[in-house]
Protein backbone atom coordinates (compact mmCIF):
# COMPACT_ATOMS: atom_id res chain seq x y z
CA UNK A 1 0.00 0.00 0.00
CA UNK A 2 2.61 2.50 1.05
CA UNK A 3 4.73 1.52 -1.89
CA UNK A 4 1.83 2.09 -4.28
CA UNK A 5 1.15 5.49 -2.74
CA UNK A 6 4.80 6.42 -3.02
CA UNK A 7 4.80 5.37 -6.65
CA UNK A 8 1.72 7.46 -7.30
CA UNK A 9 3.24 10.55 -5.77
CA UNK A 10 6.42 10.00 -7.80
CA UNK A 11 4.26 9.96 -10.90
CA UNK A 12 2.46 13.08 -9.78
CA UNK A 13 5.78 14.84 -9.26
CA UNK A 14 7.07 13.65 -12.61
CA UNK A 15 3.97 14.89 -14.39
CA UNK A 16 4.09 18.23 -12.60
CA UNK A 17 7.79 18.56 -13.38
CA UNK A 18 7.12 17.69 -16.99
CA UNK A 19 4.50 20.39 -17.31
CA UNK A 20 6.70 22.90 -15.55
CA UNK A 21 9.65 22.11 -17.80
CA UNK A 22 7.49 22.27 -20.88
CA UNK A 23 6.19 25.61 -19.68
CA UNK A 24 9.61 27.06 -18.90
CA UNK A 25 11.34 26.31 -22.15
CA UNK A 26 9.37 28.76 -24.22
CA UNK A 27 11.46 31.30 -26.03
CA UNK A 28 9.97 33.74 -28.52
CA UNK A 29 10.06 32.34 -32.04
CA UNK A 30 11.99 34.78 -34.25
CA UNK A 31 9.88 36.59 -36.82
CA UNK A 32 9.00 34.32 -39.73
CA UNK A 33 10.93 31.33 -38.29
CA UNK A 34 9.32 27.96 -37.71
CA UNK A 35 10.53 27.46 -34.13
CA UNK A 36 12.84 29.10 -31.58
CA UNK A 37 16.26 27.44 -31.48
CA UNK A 38 18.15 29.03 -28.56
CA UNK A 39 20.50 26.02 -28.21
CA UNK A 40 21.47 25.93 -31.88
CA UNK A 41 25.24 25.75 -31.27
CA UNK A 42 24.95 22.73 -28.95
CA UNK A 43 22.21 21.20 -31.08
CA UNK A 44 24.46 21.38 -34.13
CA UNK A 45 27.25 19.51 -32.30
CA UNK A 46 24.80 16.79 -31.25
CA UNK A 47 23.49 16.71 -34.82
CA UNK A 48 27.01 15.98 -36.09
CA UNK A 49 27.32 13.21 -33.50
CA UNK A 50 23.96 11.70 -34.52
CA UNK A 51 24.96 11.94 -38.16
CA UNK A 52 28.15 10.06 -37.31
CA UNK A 53 26.15 7.34 -35.56
CA UNK A 54 23.95 7.06 -38.63
CA UNK A 55 26.91 6.84 -41.03
CA UNK A 56 28.85 4.33 -38.96
CA UNK A 57 26.09 2.20 -37.49
CA UNK A 58 22.44 2.84 -38.20
CA UNK A 59 22.55 3.23 -41.97
CA UNK A 60 24.76 0.14 -42.59
CA UNK A 61 22.61 -1.94 -40.20
CA UNK A 62 19.44 -0.80 -41.92
CA UNK A 63 20.89 -1.56 -45.36
CA UNK A 64 21.96 -5.00 -44.19
CA UNK A 65 18.57 -5.65 -42.65
CA UNK A 66 16.73 -4.57 -45.79
CA UNK A 67 19.07 -6.66 -47.94
CA UNK A 68 18.93 -9.97 -46.08
CA UNK A 69 15.33 -9.88 -44.77
CA UNK A 70 12.53 -10.99 -47.10
CA UNK A 71 9.89 -8.28 -47.61
CA UNK A 72 7.20 -10.38 -45.90
CA UNK A 73 9.31 -10.80 -42.78
CA UNK A 74 10.15 -7.06 -42.76
CA UNK A 75 6.44 -6.38 -42.89
CA UNK A 76 5.81 -8.72 -39.95
CA UNK A 77 8.62 -7.21 -37.87
CA UNK A 78 7.26 -3.72 -38.37
CA UNK A 79 3.70 -4.94 -37.59
CA UNK A 80 4.99 -6.60 -34.43
CA UNK A 81 6.84 -3.47 -33.27
CA UNK A 82 3.76 -1.30 -33.85
CA UNK A 83 1.65 -3.88 -32.04
CA UNK A 84 3.80 -3.70 -28.90
CA UNK A 85 3.27 0.08 -28.76
CA UNK A 86 -0.51 -0.27 -28.55
CA UNK A 87 -0.77 -0.65 -24.74
CA UNK A 88 1.04 2.69 -24.25
CA UNK A 89 -1.07 4.20 -27.04
CA UNK A 90 -4.22 2.97 -25.28
CA UNK A 91 -3.13 4.57 -21.99
CA UNK A 92 -2.30 7.86 -23.73
CA UNK A 93 -5.67 7.94 -25.52
CA UNK A 94 -7.35 7.56 -22.13
CA UNK A 95 -5.18 10.34 -20.68
CA UNK A 96 -6.17 12.48 -23.68
CA UNK A 97 -9.81 11.82 -22.82
CA UNK A 98 -10.35 10.22 -26.23
CA UNK A 99 -12.49 7.18 -25.39
CA UNK A 100 -13.19 6.42 -29.04
CA UNK A 101 -9.52 6.21 -30.05
CA UNK A 102 -8.71 4.33 -26.82
CA UNK A 103 -11.36 1.79 -27.75
CA UNK A 104 -9.97 1.53 -31.27
CA UNK A 105 -6.45 0.86 -29.91
CA UNK A 106 -7.81 -1.81 -27.56
CA UNK A 107 -9.88 -3.43 -30.30
CA UNK A 108 -6.92 -3.37 -32.67
CA UNK A 109 -4.67 -4.94 -30.04
CA UNK A 110 -7.15 -7.73 -29.22
CA UNK A 111 -7.95 -8.48 -32.84
CA UNK A 112 -4.36 -8.64 -34.06
CA UNK A 113 -3.24 -10.63 -31.02
CA UNK A 114 -5.90 -13.29 -31.55
CA UNK A 115 -6.35 -13.55 -35.33
CA UNK A 116 -3.21 -11.69 -36.43
CA UNK A 117 -0.63 -14.21 -35.23
CA UNK A 118 0.10 -12.29 -32.05
CA UNK A 119 0.46 -8.98 -33.89
CA UNK A 120 2.72 -10.06 -36.77
CA UNK A 121 -0.18 -9.71 -39.19
CA UNK A 122 -2.58 -6.79 -39.43
CA UNK A 123 -6.15 -7.99 -40.11
CA UNK A 124 -7.43 -5.08 -37.94
CA UNK A 125 -6.70 -2.67 -40.79
CA UNK A 126 -9.26 -4.49 -42.96
CA UNK A 127 -11.75 -4.01 -40.14
CA UNK A 128 -11.28 -0.25 -40.28
CA UNK A 129 -8.88 -0.10 -37.32
CA UNK A 130 -5.65 1.32 -38.80
CA UNK A 131 -2.53 2.01 -36.73
CA UNK A 132 -2.82 5.58 -35.40
CA UNK A 133 0.13 6.22 -33.11
CA UNK A 134 0.20 8.76 -30.29
CA UNK A 135 2.49 9.37 -27.31
CA UNK A 136 2.75 11.29 -24.06
CA UNK A 137 4.06 14.34 -25.92
CA UNK A 138 0.69 14.55 -27.67
CA UNK A 139 -1.05 14.00 -24.33
CA UNK A 140 0.88 16.97 -22.89
CA UNK A 141 -0.28 19.06 -25.86
CA UNK A 142 -3.89 18.01 -25.23
CA UNK A 143 -3.43 19.07 -21.61
CA UNK A 144 -2.32 22.49 -22.80
CA UNK A 145 1.47 22.33 -22.41
CA UNK A 146 3.44 24.65 -24.72
CA UNK A 147 5.50 23.16 -27.55
CA UNK A 148 8.70 24.71 -26.19
CA UNK A 149 11.86 25.12 -28.25
CA UNK A 150 13.97 22.97 -30.54
CA UNK A 151 16.45 20.37 -29.23
CA UNK A 152 18.50 17.67 -30.82
CA UNK A 153 19.17 14.80 -28.40
CA UNK A 154 21.97 12.23 -28.78
CA UNK A 155 20.61 9.07 -30.51
CA UNK A 156 17.01 10.34 -30.38
CA UNK A 157 17.48 13.21 -32.83
CA UNK A 158 15.19 16.23 -33.22
CA UNK A 159 12.69 16.98 -30.42
CA UNK A 160 10.62 19.89 -29.20
CA UNK A 161 10.77 20.44 -25.43
CA UNK A 162 7.28 18.99 -25.05
CA UNK A 163 8.15 15.96 -27.16
CA UNK A 164 11.38 15.45 -25.17
CA UNK A 165 9.49 15.37 -21.86
CA UNK A 166 6.86 13.17 -23.47
CA UNK A 167 9.43 10.64 -24.61
CA UNK A 168 10.85 10.29 -21.11
CA UNK A 169 7.43 9.87 -19.47
CA UNK A 170 6.26 7.55 -22.26
CA UNK A 171 8.87 4.99 -21.22
CA UNK A 172 7.08 4.75 -17.86
CA UNK A 173 3.66 4.50 -19.51
CA UNK A 174 4.73 1.49 -21.57
CA UNK A 175 3.79 -1.72 -19.73
CA UNK A 176 7.20 -3.04 -20.82
CA UNK A 177 8.60 -1.06 -17.84
CA UNK A 178 7.20 -3.85 -15.65
CA UNK A 179 9.49 -6.32 -17.40
CA UNK A 180 12.49 -3.98 -17.42
CA UNK A 181 12.20 -3.22 -13.71
CA UNK A 182 11.62 -6.88 -12.84
CA UNK A 183 8.16 -6.21 -11.44
CA UNK A 184 6.82 -8.95 -13.68
CA UNK A 185 8.65 -12.26 -14.15
CA UNK A 186 8.76 -13.38 -17.76
CA UNK A 187 10.71 -15.92 -19.76
CA UNK A 188 14.22 -14.86 -20.80
CA UNK A 189 13.16 -14.92 -24.45
CA UNK A 190 10.40 -12.39 -23.79
CA UNK A 191 12.81 -10.24 -21.83
CA UNK A 192 15.28 -10.29 -24.72
CA UNK A 193 12.59 -9.33 -27.24
CA UNK A 194 11.55 -6.52 -24.93
CA UNK A 195 15.12 -5.25 -24.58
CA UNK A 196 15.72 -5.41 -28.32
CA UNK A 197 12.59 -3.44 -29.21
CA UNK A 198 14.02 0.06 -29.22
CA UNK A 199 17.22 -0.63 -31.21
CA UNK A 200 15.35 -2.88 -33.66
CA UNK A 201 12.74 -0.17 -34.10
CA UNK A 202 15.51 2.33 -34.93
CA UNK A 203 16.99 0.02 -37.58
CA UNK A 204 13.67 -0.92 -39.20
CA UNK A 205 12.44 2.70 -39.30
CA UNK A 206 15.73 3.74 -40.84
CA UNK A 207 15.28 1.00 -43.47
CA UNK A 208 11.67 1.97 -44.18
CA UNK A 209 12.54 5.64 -44.66
CA UNK A 210 15.95 5.09 -46.24
CA UNK A 211 15.59 7.56 -49.12
CA UNK A 212 14.05 10.31 -47.03
CA UNK A 213 16.67 10.07 -44.28
CA UNK A 214 19.50 9.91 -46.84
CA UNK A 215 18.17 13.05 -48.51
CA UNK A 216 17.86 14.94 -45.25
CA UNK A 217 21.23 13.91 -43.82
CA UNK A 218 23.48 13.58 -46.85
CA UNK A 219 21.99 15.41 -49.83
CA UNK A 220 20.75 18.68 -48.36
CA UNK A 221 22.60 21.97 -48.25
CA UNK A 222 22.41 22.13 -44.43
CA UNK A 223 21.26 18.84 -42.90
CA UNK A 224 20.73 20.40 -39.48
CA UNK A 225 18.24 22.94 -40.82
CA UNK A 226 16.59 20.40 -43.14
CA UNK A 227 16.09 17.93 -40.28
CA UNK A 228 14.74 20.68 -38.00
CA UNK A 229 12.31 21.95 -40.64
CA UNK A 230 10.98 18.51 -41.57
CA UNK A 231 10.73 17.29 -37.98
CA UNK A 232 8.94 20.34 -36.55
CA UNK A 233 6.30 20.35 -39.29
CA UNK A 234 5.72 16.58 -39.19
CA UNK A 235 5.54 16.61 -35.39
CA UNK A 236 2.96 19.40 -35.43
CA UNK A 237 0.86 17.25 -37.75
CA UNK A 238 1.18 14.27 -35.39
CA UNK A 239 -0.02 16.48 -32.55
CA UNK A 240 -2.95 17.98 -34.48
CA UNK A 241 -3.79 14.56 -35.93
CA UNK A 242 -5.29 15.91 -39.12
CA UNK A 243 -4.65 18.57 -41.75
CA UNK A 244 -5.78 22.00 -40.70
CA UNK A 245 -6.25 25.22 -42.58
CA UNK A 246 -4.15 27.11 -39.99
CA UNK A 247 -1.01 25.11 -40.71
CA UNK A 248 -1.20 25.80 -44.45
CA UNK A 249 1.20 28.62 -45.36
CA UNK A 250 -0.15 31.97 -46.52
CA UNK A 251 1.79 32.16 -49.79
CA UNK A 252 0.25 35.47 -50.84
CA UNK A 253 0.38 36.89 -47.31
CA UNK A 254 3.43 39.12 -47.42
CA UNK B 1 -32.41 64.33 -30.79
CA UNK B 2 -31.98 60.73 -29.76
CA UNK B 3 -32.61 59.17 -33.14
CA UNK B 4 -30.29 61.38 -35.10
CA UNK B 5 -26.98 59.77 -34.14
CA UNK B 6 -28.51 56.34 -34.72
CA UNK B 7 -29.58 57.32 -38.20
CA UNK B 8 -26.20 58.77 -38.93
CA UNK B 9 -24.53 55.60 -37.75
CA UNK B 10 -26.84 53.51 -39.88
CA UNK B 11 -26.19 55.74 -42.85
CA UNK B 12 -22.48 55.32 -42.38
CA UNK B 13 -22.85 51.56 -42.09
CA UNK B 14 -25.01 51.42 -45.21
CA UNK B 15 -22.62 53.68 -47.04
CA UNK B 16 -19.68 51.49 -46.10
CA UNK B 17 -21.61 48.42 -47.14
CA UNK B 18 -22.55 49.99 -50.46
CA UNK B 19 -18.95 50.99 -51.06
CA UNK B 20 -17.69 47.50 -50.34
CA UNK B 21 -20.30 45.77 -52.50
CA UNK B 22 -18.86 46.42 -55.94
CA UNK B 23 -15.57 44.97 -54.72
CA UNK B 24 -17.01 42.16 -52.62
CA UNK B 25 -19.45 40.72 -55.11
CA UNK B 26 -17.17 39.90 -58.03
CA UNK B 27 -14.68 38.53 -55.50
CA UNK B 28 -17.29 36.23 -54.03
CA UNK B 29 -18.40 35.12 -57.46
CA UNK B 30 -14.80 34.36 -58.47
CA UNK B 31 -13.96 32.42 -55.29
CA UNK B 32 -12.61 29.00 -56.00
CA UNK B 33 -15.05 26.20 -55.21
CA UNK B 34 -13.93 23.07 -53.37
CA UNK B 35 -15.06 20.66 -56.08
CA UNK B 36 -13.35 22.81 -58.68
CA UNK B 37 -10.11 22.67 -56.65
CA UNK B 38 -10.41 18.89 -56.23
CA UNK B 39 -10.88 18.44 -59.99
CA UNK B 40 -7.84 20.67 -60.58
CA UNK B 41 -5.68 18.56 -58.26
CA UNK B 42 -6.87 15.33 -59.89
CA UNK B 43 -5.70 16.77 -63.23
CA UNK B 44 -2.33 17.78 -61.77
CA UNK B 45 -1.89 14.31 -60.26
CA UNK B 46 -2.62 12.73 -63.66
CA UNK B 47 -0.02 14.96 -65.29
CA UNK B 48 2.51 14.20 -62.59
CA UNK B 49 1.86 10.51 -62.93
CA UNK B 50 2.41 10.43 -66.67
CA UNK B 51 5.59 12.44 -66.17
CA UNK B 52 6.92 10.20 -63.39
CA UNK B 53 5.94 6.97 -65.13
CA UNK B 54 7.83 8.10 -68.23
CA UNK B 55 10.81 7.66 -65.90
CA UNK B 56 12.91 10.32 -67.59
CA UNK B 57 15.25 11.53 -64.88
CA UNK B 58 17.36 13.41 -67.44
CA UNK B 59 17.22 16.84 -69.03
CA UNK B 60 14.04 16.18 -71.06
CA UNK B 61 12.25 15.05 -67.90
CA UNK B 62 13.46 18.13 -66.05
CA UNK B 63 12.19 20.31 -68.91
CA UNK B 64 8.75 18.71 -68.80
CA UNK B 65 8.69 19.07 -65.02
CA UNK B 66 9.61 22.75 -65.26
CA UNK B 67 6.83 23.21 -67.82
CA UNK B 68 4.36 21.60 -65.40
CA UNK B 69 5.47 23.93 -62.58
CA UNK B 70 5.12 26.93 -64.88
CA UNK B 71 1.58 26.06 -66.00
CA UNK B 72 0.15 24.62 -62.79
CA UNK B 73 1.72 26.51 -59.88
CA UNK B 74 1.94 30.09 -58.66
CA UNK B 75 5.71 29.74 -58.94
CA UNK B 76 6.57 33.45 -58.64
CA UNK B 77 4.45 33.86 -55.50
CA UNK B 78 6.01 30.74 -53.95
CA UNK B 79 9.48 32.02 -54.83
CA UNK B 80 8.77 35.35 -53.11
CA UNK B 81 7.30 33.54 -50.07
CA UNK B 82 10.39 31.32 -49.86
CA UNK B 83 12.65 34.36 -49.54
CA UNK B 84 10.48 36.18 -47.02
CA UNK B 85 11.74 39.62 -46.14
CA UNK B 86 14.93 39.29 -48.18
CA UNK B 87 12.91 39.57 -51.41
CA UNK B 88 12.13 43.24 -50.81
CA UNK B 89 15.78 44.10 -50.16
CA UNK B 90 16.87 42.68 -53.51
CA UNK B 91 17.58 44.77 -56.58
CA UNK B 92 15.46 44.16 -59.67
CA UNK B 93 18.34 42.35 -61.35
CA UNK B 94 18.78 40.10 -58.33
CA UNK B 95 15.06 39.34 -58.25
CA UNK B 96 15.08 38.33 -61.91
CA UNK B 97 18.08 36.12 -61.38
CA UNK B 98 16.49 34.59 -58.29
CA UNK B 99 13.18 33.77 -60.02
CA UNK B 100 15.08 31.90 -62.76
CA UNK B 101 17.34 30.09 -60.28
CA UNK B 102 14.33 29.19 -58.13
CA UNK B 103 12.56 27.49 -61.06
CA UNK B 104 15.66 25.53 -61.86
CA UNK B 105 16.28 24.51 -58.25
CA UNK B 106 12.70 23.45 -57.62
CA UNK B 107 12.35 21.44 -60.82
CA UNK B 108 15.64 19.62 -60.20
CA UNK B 109 14.81 18.93 -56.55
CA UNK B 110 11.25 17.77 -56.95
CA UNK B 111 11.77 15.81 -60.15
CA UNK B 112 14.04 13.63 -58.02
CA UNK B 113 11.60 13.52 -55.06
CA UNK B 114 8.50 12.68 -57.05
CA UNK B 115 10.42 10.07 -59.00
CA UNK B 116 10.56 7.99 -55.82
CA UNK B 117 6.79 7.65 -55.82
CA UNK B 118 6.71 6.08 -59.27
CA UNK B 119 3.98 3.44 -59.53
CA UNK B 120 2.40 4.33 -56.17
CA UNK B 121 -1.33 4.87 -55.90
CA UNK B 122 -2.61 8.36 -54.98
CA UNK B 123 -6.22 9.52 -54.76
CA UNK B 124 -8.02 12.73 -53.76
CA UNK B 125 -10.10 12.14 -50.62
CA UNK B 126 -11.71 15.52 -49.88
CA UNK B 127 -10.94 19.18 -49.22
CA UNK B 128 -11.06 22.02 -46.71
CA UNK B 129 -12.02 25.63 -47.40
CA UNK B 130 -8.90 27.58 -46.42
CA UNK B 131 -10.45 31.04 -46.82
CA UNK B 132 -7.93 33.58 -48.10
CA UNK B 133 -5.37 30.84 -48.66
CA UNK B 134 -7.68 29.03 -51.08
CA UNK B 135 -8.70 25.38 -50.86
CA UNK B 136 -6.71 22.62 -49.17
CA UNK B 137 -7.28 19.42 -51.18
CA UNK B 138 -6.60 16.19 -49.26
CA UNK B 139 -5.21 13.04 -50.83
CA UNK B 140 -3.71 9.75 -49.70
CA UNK B 141 -0.62 8.16 -51.20
CA UNK B 142 -0.64 4.41 -50.69
CA UNK B 143 2.81 2.88 -50.64
CA UNK B 144 3.63 -0.71 -51.46
CA UNK B 145 5.59 -0.78 -48.18
CA UNK B 146 4.87 1.24 -45.05
CA UNK B 147 2.01 3.38 -43.84
CA UNK B 148 0.07 5.51 -46.35
CA UNK B 149 1.18 9.14 -46.65
CA UNK B 150 -1.24 12.07 -46.32
CA UNK B 151 -0.63 14.63 -49.08
CA UNK B 152 -2.39 18.00 -49.18
CA UNK B 153 -2.48 20.40 -52.10
CA UNK B 154 -3.08 24.09 -51.52
CA UNK B 155 -4.93 25.55 -54.49
CA UNK B 156 -5.63 29.24 -54.96
CA UNK B 157 -6.99 31.56 -57.65
CA UNK B 158 -5.44 34.68 -56.17
CA UNK B 159 -3.39 35.27 -59.31
CA UNK B 160 -6.58 35.17 -61.43
CA UNK B 161 -5.95 31.60 -62.55
CA UNK B 162 -6.43 28.38 -60.56
CA UNK B 163 -2.93 27.40 -59.47
CA UNK B 164 -1.12 25.25 -56.94
CA UNK B 165 0.60 27.23 -54.18
CA UNK B 166 1.88 24.44 -51.95
CA UNK B 167 2.08 20.67 -51.42
CA UNK B 168 2.28 19.15 -47.93
CA UNK B 169 3.52 15.62 -47.18
CA UNK B 170 2.43 14.47 -43.71
CA UNK B 171 2.25 18.10 -42.72
CA UNK B 172 5.63 19.04 -44.21
CA UNK B 173 5.08 21.94 -46.58
CA UNK B 174 7.32 22.39 -49.61
CA UNK B 175 6.97 26.19 -49.44
CA UNK B 176 7.80 26.37 -45.71
CA UNK B 177 10.71 23.96 -46.19
CA UNK B 178 12.12 26.11 -49.00
CA UNK B 179 11.67 29.23 -46.87
CA UNK B 180 13.56 27.68 -43.94
CA UNK B 181 16.28 26.33 -46.24
CA UNK B 182 16.82 29.65 -48.03
CA UNK B 183 16.62 31.58 -44.78
CA UNK B 184 19.42 29.44 -43.31
CA UNK B 185 21.48 29.74 -46.51
CA UNK B 186 21.23 33.53 -46.42
CA UNK B 187 22.06 33.63 -42.72
CA UNK B 188 25.12 31.46 -43.24
CA UNK B 189 26.32 33.88 -45.94
CA UNK B 190 25.67 36.86 -43.64
CA UNK B 191 22.81 38.03 -45.83
CA UNK B 192 25.00 38.27 -48.95
CA UNK B 193 22.34 37.89 -51.66
CA UNK B 194 24.84 37.50 -54.52
CA UNK B 195 26.68 34.68 -52.74
CA UNK B 196 23.33 33.02 -52.02
CA UNK B 197 22.25 33.32 -55.67
CA UNK B 198 25.55 31.92 -56.93
CA UNK B 199 25.22 28.90 -54.63
CA UNK B 200 21.57 28.40 -55.51
CA UNK B 201 22.47 28.27 -59.20
CA UNK B 202 25.37 25.88 -58.52
CA UNK B 203 23.39 23.62 -56.16
CA UNK B 204 22.20 20.34 -57.61
CA UNK B 205 18.99 20.44 -55.58
CA UNK B 206 18.39 19.48 -51.98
Amino acid sequence: MREAAARRSTWGAAAAGALLLAGCATAPTPDGALIADPYEATNRQIHEFNKGVDTALLSPLAQGYAFVTPATIQHMVSNGLDHLKLPAIFINRLLQGDAEEAGAALARFSLNTIIGAGGLLDPAREFGLPYTPTDFGVTLAVWGAEEGVYHEAPFFGPLTTRHLVGRIVNVGLDPSILITTGAVEVATAVELVDMARTPVDAVTSRAENAELVDQILYESEDSYVTARTAYVQARRRTVSGEPSVEEAPDIFGD
Amino acid sequence: MMTKPTLTRRAITLGALALSLPFALPGAARALGQSEAEAFVTEVIEELRSLIDAGDGGATGAGRFLDLIERRSAVDAVARFALGRAWRDMSEAQQTKYLAAFRDYVSRTYQKRFGEYSGEDIAVTGSLDAGNKGVLVKSVLKRSAGEPIAVEWLVSDRTGATLLSDIMFEGVSLAVTLRETFGAMLEKRNGDVDAFLADLVASDGA
